[in-house]
């Protein structure tokens, strides 16, 4: 048997009623992402790329089409599949530790030691030491590692990010990225479904990215990234894509040698 | 630092002792008749003197233990009620309008009816006193469960969370803060109901009842230490809820 966690996105339309009329958010989407894959999302504000992830991670419903994993149509969250929000939505009354426990809760799949599950999340996104710290006392960057330990900790065979780097500054941002990527490997098999403004990290981090329109929302293109990785981000054929990528929103990447005005 | 500290803390001390030496002045060039305003070392004396006959622990051990009676009564009352009126639309709508019509009820307003169903007794002052610890604990409680943000709910769903989890997890910790202040709002409103409960349901014992007796015996003396300790134990109390509040939400940090 094939491994296990594809999902399948057909003929998906979804509307939304905005004084009464239902306007389209979303329509007709079709995609199909692989076990293992690495997919982004990426596309203008609006165009409903947020719709479309909170869709798979089953927080909306009443679309039309169909929404599959392994062939079984998706009804609501499940366990399944892990989440991580732009914010990192780390309840302030607990510890880093028990906000990654939260997870397991009720978790009845869960063997053995939950706190040893908890410790290696810890270490899988290098928070050591920080086990008892509350959120209020982490950097932004730190508190989204923590969230993305606490959607991995059940196993989930898919990951969704909702901008999960939208709010880090720059340089923290650029290394969470390796981190995620890193991540991503060592959780072998694991399938991340990525949305993101920034066409830099899409290619950095994607096999695939999924570059959508807006009004109604539609995939435009689903570009390939055949680049070996770990991916170096001034290399010709990355900036070539990036380029490839913008030109999709009538943008063009900054040359090398530019001059400002 | 710790010296600036002494220092802020000092200066509460200021005005009381400002109005200390008025009062002091004032009875000693008689601008005030003797009776109505009793020098400060004869309260002084007076109180040591039923400090040893042991009247002022012995009222106050009774008002105390009156109002932790009542008070806890109230808060576990409106605990249940508030958090069930927070996570339940349908308990809402059952127990919502006739919870806001009788609030609207004076706590004085109440007093008739109590006394004729229960007499002058230990009970009717008690459930006085819950009364009054009852409303804002429910108020709080409630409005603390409806702030629990639609973005943790999400959170929940995500790990199929059932309602009892969600509540213990989610709903009861993002509420404790407003929980914590109704709790002290209805120690405040217990430790002024006791006064009145024991001044309104005639009996004997409690500061209430020293506060009345020395009135109608026109011991002003006695009047005024009734009323410094009342008002001292109060706020005693306010500073002990303080600081379990600081121990409670210790992880909202420091700024």
């Amino acid at each position: 048997m094939e491994k296990s966690g594809t999902l399948e996105i057909l003929n998906v339309t979804k509307k939304f009623k905005v004084n009464g009329d239902a306007t389209p958010v979303l329509e007709d989407i079709n995609l199909t992402v692989k076990p293992g894959e690495f997919i982004s999302i990426i596309g203008p504000s609006g165009c409903g790329k947020t719709t479309l992830l909170r869709l798979i991670i089953g927080l909306e419903s009443n679309y039309e089409g169909n929404i599959l994993l392994d062939g079984k149509r998706l009804n609501g969250p499940d366990r399944r599949r892990g989440v991580v929000f732009q914010d990192h939505r780390l309840l302030p009354w607990l510890s880093v530790e028990r906000n990654i426990g939260l997870g397991l809760e009720g978790n009845r799949k869960v063997n053995g030691d939950r706190k040893k599950v908890v410790q290696e999340h810890l270490e899988l996104v290098g928070l050591q030491g920080f086990e008892k710290a509350y959120p209020a006392q982490l950097s932004g960057g730190m508190a989204q590692r923590a969230a993305i330990a606490r959607a991995l900790v059940n196993r989930p065979e898919i990951l969704l990010l909702d901008e999960p780097l939208g709010a880090l500054d720059a340089l923290t941002r650029m290394y969470m990225q390796q981190e995620l990527e890193k991540i991503w490997q060592q959780e072998g098999g694991i399938t991340m479904i990525m949305i993101t403004h920034d066409v830099e990290e899409a290619i950095y981090l994607s096999d695939k990215v999924v570059i959508m329109s807006s009004r109604p929302g539609g995939i435009r293109k689903i570009v390939p990234v055949p680049l070996a990785r770990p991916r170096d981000r001034a290399s010709y054929d990355f900036v070539r894509l990036k380029e490839e990528i913008l030109k999709e929103f009538q943008l063009h990447a900054e040359s090398g040698f530019s001059y400002a005005i | 630092m710790e010296l600036g500290q002494v220092g802020q803390k000092a200066r509460g001390l200021i005005v009381p002792l400002l109005l200390l030496a008025v009062w002091w002045v004032a009875a000693r060039n008689g601008w005030a008749s003797a009776s109505l305003l009793p020098p400060p070392e004869k309260v002084w004396s007076t109180f040591v003197k039923l400090l040893n006959e042991g009247k002022v622990t012995g009222n106050l051990e009774l008002s105390l233990v009156k109002v932790a009676k009542g008070f806890v009564i109230g808060i576990a009352a409106g605990f249940m009620l508030g958090s069930l009126m927070g996570v339940s639309r349908t308990v809402e709508k059952l127990a919502g309008p006739l919870f806001n019509a009788v609030r609207q009820v004076p706590i004085l307003g109440w007093i008739p009816l109590l006394i004729l169903w229960f007499g002058l007794t230990e009970l009717a002052k008690v459930i006085f006193i819950a009364l009054g610890a009852f409303y804002p604990m429910t108020l709080n409680t409630f409005d603390g469960c409806r702030q629990l943000k639609k973005e943790y709910l999400e959170v929940a769903r995500v790990f199929e969370y059932g309602r009892l989890r969600l509540l213990w997890r989610f709903t009861l910790p993002s509420a404790l803060p407003s929980i914590l202040a109704g709790i002290r709002v209805s120690m405040s409103e217990a430790w002024l109901l006791v006064i009145g409960a024991e001044i309104f349901f005639k009996t004997t014992g409690g500061m209430g009842d020293m506060m009345w007796e020395a009135k109608e015996k026109v011991r002003m003396d006695v009047v005024f230490i009734t009323i410094i300790i009342i008002g001292l134990i109060g706020y005693l109390l306010n500073i002990a809820l303080g600081l379990l509040e600081s121990r409670l939400l210790r992880w909202r940090g420091s700024n």
